[in-house]
Order: C-alpha cells, then structure tokens, then sequence
C-alpha cells in the first residue's frame, strides 16, 4: 500500500510542551503499579495500618471514656491527634508506621518502574521521545513519589479530617490547622528524599533482589542501630543514622514543633545530610542517565 | 553418570552465578555496617562501666543477636541469593535452556538449593563469627552458644525462600513482605500464633540456649518459649517440608508458570 | 527419531492454544508455518516439554516430551534472546554441553565442533551481552546442537540473521537432514521455510490446517484459482483456443505474456499440452505464479478464517 493511500500526514497543530512527557510516565507508571496483585498485596498492608488508626479515632471519638483513659489508650498506639509534650503530631507518627509498607512497595517499584527501563531497554523509546533526560528523571521521581504520598499523606489527612468530623463541631480543624501543614511538609520531604534515593538506586542497581536488600537496610536496619544507639549513649544525635527520622526532623523544620533540647539543630544537621546525599544521588543519576546512547 | 555430572555441573553454575552476583555486594552493606556497629559499642562502653559478663551477654544476646542479627541479617542473606537462585534465571528467562536439558526438573531445584545453601551458611556463619569476635568475651561465649540457632534459621529460611521463589513470580518481595513484616508481626504477636514465624524459634533456642547466663524471655508470660529441642525440630521440619514442597511444585509447573 | 502428537489439546485458561493436533515429524527438514498466535509456539513448547498438553500426548521416540529422557534427544532453539548475558558465546555453549552431561574436555570439543557449525569460533570469546542479535540466534542454535540430538526443534532461527548468514543456516540446517536428522523449524515468514524444505505443517488457530509438500498442500484448496503465465508464439492465436476450454475460467494478455487462472490445473495441463503438440504453439515459458507459500497461507487462513 503507497504511504498517501494510508492518509498519513504531519501533525499541523501546536505540540505541548515536553514537561507534559513527564505526567504521562507518572501515568504509565501508575498503571503500571495497579495492575500487578503484588502491589495490591502490599497497598494492602498500609491499608490496614490505616484501618487500624480509623477505627481507633472512631472509637476515641464516639465512646464515652475519661480522659486519662483516652490519653493512656492513644499512647499505646503512639497517636496523639493534638502534639502534647511528650506525644508528636499523631498523623506523622502514624505516616511514619506506614513505613514498613512504604519501604516494601518502593522495593518493588524501584526495579519495576526504572529498573525495567535499563534492563530491558525501554529507556531508549522514552528518549526516542521529544522529552529529554531532565523530564525522564522528573517524570519518574514525580511517579515514585505519587506512590509515597498515596500510602503516606494521602491516609494521613483523611484521618485528620475524619478526627474533624467526629467531633461536634470545627473547632478541632480551627485550632490545629498547623497539624496539616505539619502532614503535608513531612510528605513533601518523604517524596523528595524516597524518591531520589529510589530512581537513583534502581537506576545503578536495576534487578528487585538487590534493590531490596540496600533498601530495607537503609530504613529497617539503620533504624534499629541508630535506636540502639541512641539509647546505650543516650545521646539523640544518633537519630541522624536513620533515615526516617532525619527526614521527620526535617519535616518539623517546615512547620514543627521542638520537643527535646537540641532537635533544631538536629533537624538542621538532618537537612545538610539528606541535601548532600540527594544531590549526589541525582547526580548520579543524570550521570546514569545520559550514559545511556540512544541510537537515532 | 552422566546425569550427575550435569547435575554437578549446574550446582557450580549456580554457585557461581550466585557468588558474583549484586546480591554479594549489597549483601556486604548491612554486614559491614553490623560490624561498625560492634566496633563503636564494644570500645565506646568499653570507656565506661560496662557491667557484669551476664548484663553484657544479655545486651548482646537481646539487643544485637535478637533484634539485628536474628530479626534482620539472616532473612535479608537466605532473600539475597534464596529467591535469585531460581528467581534470577525466572526473572532473565534463562531457566528455559536448564529445563530443556536432561535433568529432571526437582533436580535442578536441588542443585539451585544445593548451591545456595553453602553460600548462605558460609556468609551467616562467618559473619557471625567476625560479630562476635569484635563484640569480645561475650562474643566469643556467644558464638559457641548461638550457632546451632543460626544454622537451623538460615536453614529454614533459605528452604522456605526457595519454596516463594517456585510459587510466587515475586518472590523476592513475599519474601521481603515475610521477613520484615509477617514475622516482626507473627513474632510479637500473643498466644500461639507466633509459633508460625521461623523467629519465634530461634529466640527460643537463644533463651534456652543463653539461660545458663541469665538469658530470658523479656516477658515469659507474653514470650512463651519452647524447648531448644523442640525448636530445632520444628525448623527441621519446616525445611524439610518446605523443600519438598517447593520440588514438587517445581516439578509440576509448567515453564509459563514459572516465568 | 519421530516426534509424535497425538489428538494434542493445550488451553491457557480460556483460550486454547492447539485444539486436537495429530502428526508424526519424521527425519528431515518439516516447516511449522503458521501468522502470529496461530500456535506454532505453543506447539513448540509441547514438543521441547516446557508445557504438557491438557489432552493427547506428546512424544519423542519413545518418551513423553515432558519427561527428562525426552530431553536428552532434542536440540532447541528458542525464540527468546536471552542468555547468561556474562559469558562468552563459547562458555554458554560448553556449559550447556557439561548440563547435557558430558565431561569438560569433551563438551569443550563438542562446543567447539557446534560453533564451528554455526560460524562462531573466530567470535566465540566475545561477551554475549556485546553480542549481535544475529551472533546470538547462532549461539542459541549451537546450544542446540552441541549435544548432537536427533531431534532439533528451532523457533524462528533466521530471525535478525543476514542474508549471507541464512544462506549458510540453511546449508547447515540440510546437511543435518541428511545425516537423519528430525528438523522442526517454525517461521512466519514463509519464504524462509519454502527454500528450506518442501515438507509443510501449517497452523491456524491452533490447527494444523494443511501438511505435506507445498504442491500437495496447494492441490487441497480446489476453490482457488491457479494463476499459470505463459510466454509463447503466437500468443493471441493460443489465447483464443485457450478461452474455448471450459477449465479456463478467465485469460490475461499484457505484452504479449498470457497469464491464464483456472480451477482445474490437471486437466488444463493436459489440454495445453494437447494444444501446443497439435497446432506447434512455441511454448518458451510456462510458471504456476501463486503455488508459493505466501499464496497457499493466505487461501488456507482465508479458509479458517
């Protein structure tokens, strides 16, 4: 068949511009994500966790019970909806239980969603693309990090707005309408941090075995070291050795409040440490990236 | 004859394509940083009072053997090479030209298994070694105590690892999903439900193994230990029964279902 | 050695792969002709026993292709192009040579004989990963071979090889047939398989449509015009004689060639050669254009379609 018998012609109108590339990776991303069980297994573990919490801010909020009660009751499942002196922002603390779920579902994203694309070469038809390394590496950070805030901040604010709803009045919204900006900062640097370490470490590390293995060392294994730490030197410096913490202490740094002596300037420590090890990381990245030669 | 050789043939393969896989070198990562752990407590307490040998074994038994080593170091090393040593040839669709040899198919499992396990062992083991010589006396009693618990655990998990990895297209994340979730649930669950989680046997090994030093459960009324003996036969049994399991499964799969 | 299928059934789920396949594959050269998803894979992995069929069986000599004895006979080259990406070409082969069962030195020889076959001694130490595509189907068909089985069953083995290459696999691929070999080779692209062989298996929706040689096969389909060109003297006058005969059913004359379709190719055989002994018709060329593969695949996928 002649190509003008096939009606192929040239688009004649305006094209967008190429930082629409990057949506649509995060879009075939997300499919990518919700079409596998595995991951639904997965969601399923942060869901229950979030079911934990919904039910116990439904309990807390329809149940007559004193007030010693109630206090003594959150503070087994470490959630405190209004931060006391001794009790965080209960919606971070309960982002930060999600962590175990987090960590496992970006194991498996990170070799599904860039691994993949160095393993099997998909690289090389997204940029055969018009779209150019820079909105390759945003496009997948933005994916990766969509995945962060749906188990993360996402459940968290649903929770503080159902905490709103169950009482009788606004007033709980009114007065602690810090609480959300508190949710959203921790986020906002739980994407930003999770995101670039992940892309970067898939991208060196491609294959799912290894990816999990550094990945559940950085968070599960740092975390119980730096917890050992702390606790037989009782000094509080060695929160920095876990990940999570350094980036809730960060997170405060954006709208907190301080509760030990010393975490201001814990947190800023926090915020050089996790500054340098993610712009090393994207350089890597971008180093990793344009090793790639795409044959035009 | 000549199905040993081929059979022998695909153990060193394996072994090898193991030994020098990423999985060593990310492997290293948390061991060296274990070992940097040990390093800083022993000398750092070592400049305070650092307590009787019993308050000393029982940190180490309860805060590093349990918690770290146990929790985390041997389900992380029996995931690493456990779930690629079949998964790998899955996931790069090279198991095709193994299964199209004349090896029966729960052959080739075993060989995969015969392969990972010294890998595994010798990894755990020396590692374990190396922790307890930097950890000092108490590491030394420790060693000669623990390894019996550490061998069967590794056992264990490399056997049930090896039965995710013929069952599940990815394994390597139900085995992460079990390491780190399921049996930090299973283990500090109440009543008997722990009993299905491979820690829970250990632990119980390490209590009845560490009594002699004034090692105990932290709770004996939430923590109900068994036996050591009665431990080590529940994780023979379960790598026993996990192994032929997973070869049955293997044999019966079809290619399609493998990939 | 015979590779054997008998009322083969095989169904992913819902959907069925082959439906009730019965033929015995003898030594020599058999092409398994068939579009995408008609079942000439599926068929292949029945045979090289990664699947075993839900009804029917499937044999190799003796053995049911699924079992390990069955192995030991087949040589397969699969469609898929990966490898241990790490090795070189000639470690991949010998390793598959030594998981055959065969001690180092002599796998090394046997690797050696095998790459010598395939063209790839003087590029045998070269990584698989930096491999070409068409180095690696030449190593995927040495793996095959280098245990020497009677049966060798190849999926698309020409694909992403030059045409100097498929010159010298074909030879390669008859002169394995002659030494008695059962060579199954499958391929959409039929030309490939027409200048292989002339034995034919083709499948369509997952059943064997036609077998044989492609004359037979082409003899089957009697609703199809036979397309004949005819160059001779004097043209017009033969045909005008030729439009008289009622297995004529229409004539074309374009520069003085004659192209004639009929749906009796026998019998106006016949009568053209009747024709030309008794009224001296120069006959300086005569060709069947459409008894190609191309033109029988498309008739029989018509006809299950």
């Amino acid at each position: 068949m002649g190509i003008d018998i096939a009606h192929y012609h040239g688009w004649n109108g305006k094209l967008h511009s190429p930082w629409w590339g990057s949506l649509s990776i995060v879009r075939v991303a997300m499919l990518q994500v919700f079409r596998r069980k595995s991951y639904w297994v997965v969601i399923g573990l942060g869901v229950l966790i979030f079911i934990l919490y919904w039910s116990l801010i439904y309990i807390m909020t329809q149940f007559e019970m004193g007030a010693r009660t109630q206090t003594d009751v959150f503070r087994i499942f470490g959630f405190s909806p209004v931060p006391t002196e001794d009790m965080d922002n209960g919606y971070v603390i309960f982002m930060q239980r999600e962590s175990i779920a987090v960590m496992i579902l970006l194991a498996f994203s990170g070799s599904l969603l860039v691994g993949t694309d160095f393993r099997m070469g998909s690289l090389t038809f997204y940029l055969s693309r018009r779209i150019d390394r820079v909105q390759y590496i945003v496009g997948k950070l933005l994916a990766v990090s969509t995945v962060v805030a749906m188990m993360t901040v996402l459940p968290a604010l649903v929770l503080y707005v159902e905490y709103g709803l169950f009482t009788s009045s606004t007033a709980y919204w009114r007065q602690n309408w810090k609480l959300p900006i508190a949710v959203l900062s921790y986020g906002a640097v739980l994407c930003a941090v999770l995101s670039i370490w992940l892309v970067t470490l898939a991208a060196y590390l491609q294959r799912m075995a290894p990816i999990a293995i550094t990945w559940s060392s950085l968070f599960v294994m740092c975390g119980q070291l730096s917890t050992f730490l702390r606790e037989s030197s009782d000094n509080r410096d060695w929160d920095l050795l876990d990940p999570w913490r350094c980036m809730r202490l960060v997170g405060k740094l954006c709208f907190g409040t301080w509760q030990h002596p010393g975490e201001e300037t814990r947190a800023l420590w926090a915020l050089l440490l996790l500054a340098t090890t993610c712009a090393l990381a994207l350089a890597a990245l971008v180093r990793r990236v344009r090793a790639v030669e795409v044959v035009t | 004859m000549k199905l040993a050789r081929a059979w022998f043939t695909l153990l060193m393969l394996s072994f090898q394509r193991l030994l020098w896989s990423a999985s060593t070198l990310m492997v290293l990562v948390p061991l060296v940083a274990c070992a940097l752990f040990l390093v800083y407590e022993r000398y750092d307490l070592g400049s305070h009072d650092q307590g009787t040998f019993e308050e000393t074994f029982d940190d180490f038994s309860t805060d590093f053997m349990i918690v770290v080593f146990t929790l985390f170091v041997i389900p992380v090393c029996a995931l690493a090479y456990a779930t690629t040593s079949i998964g790998g040839d899955r996931e790069d669709r090279t198991l095709l030209f193994l299964l199209v040899r004349p090896i029966p198919r729960w052959l080739i499992l075993l060989a995969k298994l015969m392969a990972t396990l010294p890998l595994v062992l010798g990894i755990v083991v020396a590692s374990f070694f190396v922790f307890c010589r930097l950890a000092g006396p108490v590491g030394r009693e420790a060693f000669v105590l623990y390894l019996p618990p550490v061998f069967y655990m590794t056992l264990a998990y490399v056997c049930l690892f090896h039965l995710f990895a013929v069952t599940f297209r990815h394994s390597t994340i139900v085995a992460l999903i079990y390491a780190l979730f399921m049996e930090y649930f299973l283990g500090n669950m109440p009543g008997i439900v722990k009993r299905i989680a491979v820690s829970f046997y250990g632990r119980s090994m390490m209590y009845d193994l560490g009594a002699r030093h004034g090692l105990s459960a932290p709770d004996p009324t939430w923590f109900v230990p068994v036996s050591a003996q009665t431990a080590v036969e529940a994780l023979a049994c379960l790598s026993i029964g996990g192994v032929l399991l997973a070869l049955w499964i293997f044999s019966v799969r079809e290619y399609r279902d493998l990939t | 050695m015979w590779l054997t299928f008998e009322h083969v059934t095989k169904f992913y789920g819902p959907v069925i792969g082959v439906n009730d396949i019965t033929c015995r594959i003898g030594p020599g050269i058999t092409g398994l002709l068939g579009a995408n998803g008609a079942g000439k894979s599926t068929l292949m992995k029945l045979a090289s026993g990664q699947l075993r069929p839900n009804g029917g069986e499937v044999r190799i000599g003796d053995h049911r292709a699924w079992s390990a004895a069955a192995k030991a006979s087949i040589g397969f080259s699969p469609d898929i192009n990966t490898f241990y990406e790490e090795m070189t070409g000639r470690e991949f082969v010998t390793s598959m040579a030594r998981l055959s069962g065969y001690p180092l030195r002599e796998a090394r020889e046997r690797a050696e004989l095998a790459l010598a076959e395939v063209g790839m001694v003087d590029r045998g130490d070269r990584r698989i990963g930096g491999c070409s595509h068409g180095m690696r189907q030449r190593i995927k068909l040495a793996q095959s071979l280098v245990h020497d089985p009677p049966i060798l069953l190849l999926d698309e083995p020409m694909t992403g090889i030059d045409p100097g290459g498929r010159r010298d696999l074909s030879r390669l691929l008859v002169a394995l047939a002659e030494r008695g070999k059962t060579i199954l080779v499958s391929s959409h692209l039929l030309v490939e398989v027409e200048q292989l062989t002339d034995s034919m298996l083709m499948i369509a929706r997952g059943r064997i449509v036609a077998s044989g040689t492609l004359a037979e096969v082409r003899g089957l389909i009697d609703d199809q015009p036979f397309a004949v060109r005819i160059v001779a003297r004097p043209v017009r006058r033969l045909a005008a004689q030729l439009a008289e005969l009622p297995e004529v059913l229409s004539l074309d004359l374009q520069d003085d060639v004659l192209t004639v379709r009929t749906l009796m190719p026998a019998r106006f055989y016949a009568a053209l050669g009747e024709l030309a002994l008794a009224d001296e018709f120069e006959v300086e060329r005569f060709e069947t254009l459409d008894v190609g593969a191309d033109a029988v695949f498309n008739y029989l996928q018509q006809d299950v379609g």
